[in-house]
């Protein structure tokens, strides 16, 4: 059953058609979420956001585009809202100055040579997320796309309403910024 | 081989896809450059995380949870459109037993209103004593 008969069931008020919808996309969902807030737990509840906000609005929905494209939509702008959130959230800032106060990051890295002997700590975890963090909006969802969707640089043009050209460029600052602002953090520690 | 062209391809090189020629240059030129080794350990970690985080799995009753949550919207809803009309249907009772009694009266003044209009009498006939006035024969004789 495509994703068109199945939005046209449930327009027809066969709402439990939309547990198909739900199997069929969570898990594209959970990734890009996760690739924006970097925490399973808030990326679950972005992703049950999403899908609530999808089935409110679906009789909304324009048949001449694909539904992941819409879907997909809906999940970017949720996760960039939420991190603006978090980033507005004073006791949220409080606290990550707080950590930084009290934590000493400690970067090991024993042999550049191999990346199987790079042991990746929780330090670096929170390093490569928040260096995603600090991108633009844009740039962020060009690289969660390509990244953790593994999307095309076409899809990802379709889902951004772009070029696909400006995906391409997005794409290589994005990487350029990561690489530069990652390396500048190696060289402190 | 100089950083410029060694940072191009390393994604390619990280991705196994280099050729042997290059992988050795670049193996080389990794050993004895420290800035390009910080670009290539970036890299190396900043695709590992990647890597890490899509190996995490969504919860696997989202779809029961998410279900759950649209029936109880919807059943919320259901129930403030109950409540709603509850309170509305005697205020509308009400409201419109008062429009109905307003126009009636209403309609009632404007009756009278254009009954009497009609048959009444004008103001100089109604001052008029017709005792004192004079018989027409009397005129007509004289």
């Amino acid at each position: 059953m495509s994703d068109f008969d199945i939005i046209k069931e449930i327009l027809n008020g066969n709402k439990d058609q939309y547990r198909f919808l739900i199997e069929r996309y969570q898990d594209q969902i959970f990734r890009a979420c996760m690739g924006y807030v970097h925490c399973e737990e808030d990326a679950n509840d972005l992703t049950q956001e999403t899908f609530i906000k999808v089935y409110q609005k679906l009789s909304n929905f324009k048949f001449n585009a694909a539904f992941s494209t819409w879907i997909y939509r809906i999940a970017i702008n949720l996760s960039l809202n939420f991190l603006r959130k978090k980033k507005g959230n004073l006791f949220d800032r409080i606290e990550s100055a707080l950590d930084s106060l009290t934590s000493k990051p400690q970067i090991q890295i024993s042999d550049y040579s191999n990346p199987e002997d790079i042991l990746i700590t929780n330090e670096h975890t929170e390093m490569i997320s928040k260096v995603i963090e600090s991108l633009s909006d844009k740039q962020k969802t060009a690289f969660v796309l390509s990244k953790y969707e593994e999307l095309s640089q076409k899809e990802i043009a379709t889902i951004m309403e772009i070029t696909e050209g400006a995906v391409e460029s997005l794409l290589q600052r994005a990487k350029a910024n990561l690489q530069k602002k990652i390396s500048h953090l190696l060289k402190k520690n | 081989m100089n950083c410029s062209s060694c940072q191009k391809q390393l994604e390619s090189f990280i991705e196994g896809n280099a050729s042997g020629d290059i992988q050795m240059s670049l193996k080389t030129h990794l050993e004895e450059c420290e800035e390009c080794h910080k670009v290539y350990t970036a890299m190396v970690i900043t695709n590992r995380v990647i890597s890490q985080e899509k190996e995490l799995k969504v919860n696997p009753f989202i779809s029961t949870r998410i279900m759950e949550h649209i029936n109880q919207q919807e059943e919320i809803s259901v129930n403030k459109n109950f409540e709603l009309s509850r309170i509305l249907q005697p205020a509308l009772l009400t409201a419109s037993v008062a429009l109905a009694l307003f126009i009636g009266i209403s309609a009632g003044n404007m009756y009278q209103k254009t009954t009497t209009a009609q048959n009444s009498i004008p103001e100089e006939l109604m001052l008029m004593n017709d005792a004192s006035m004079e018989s027409l024969n009397l005129i007509i004789t004289e």
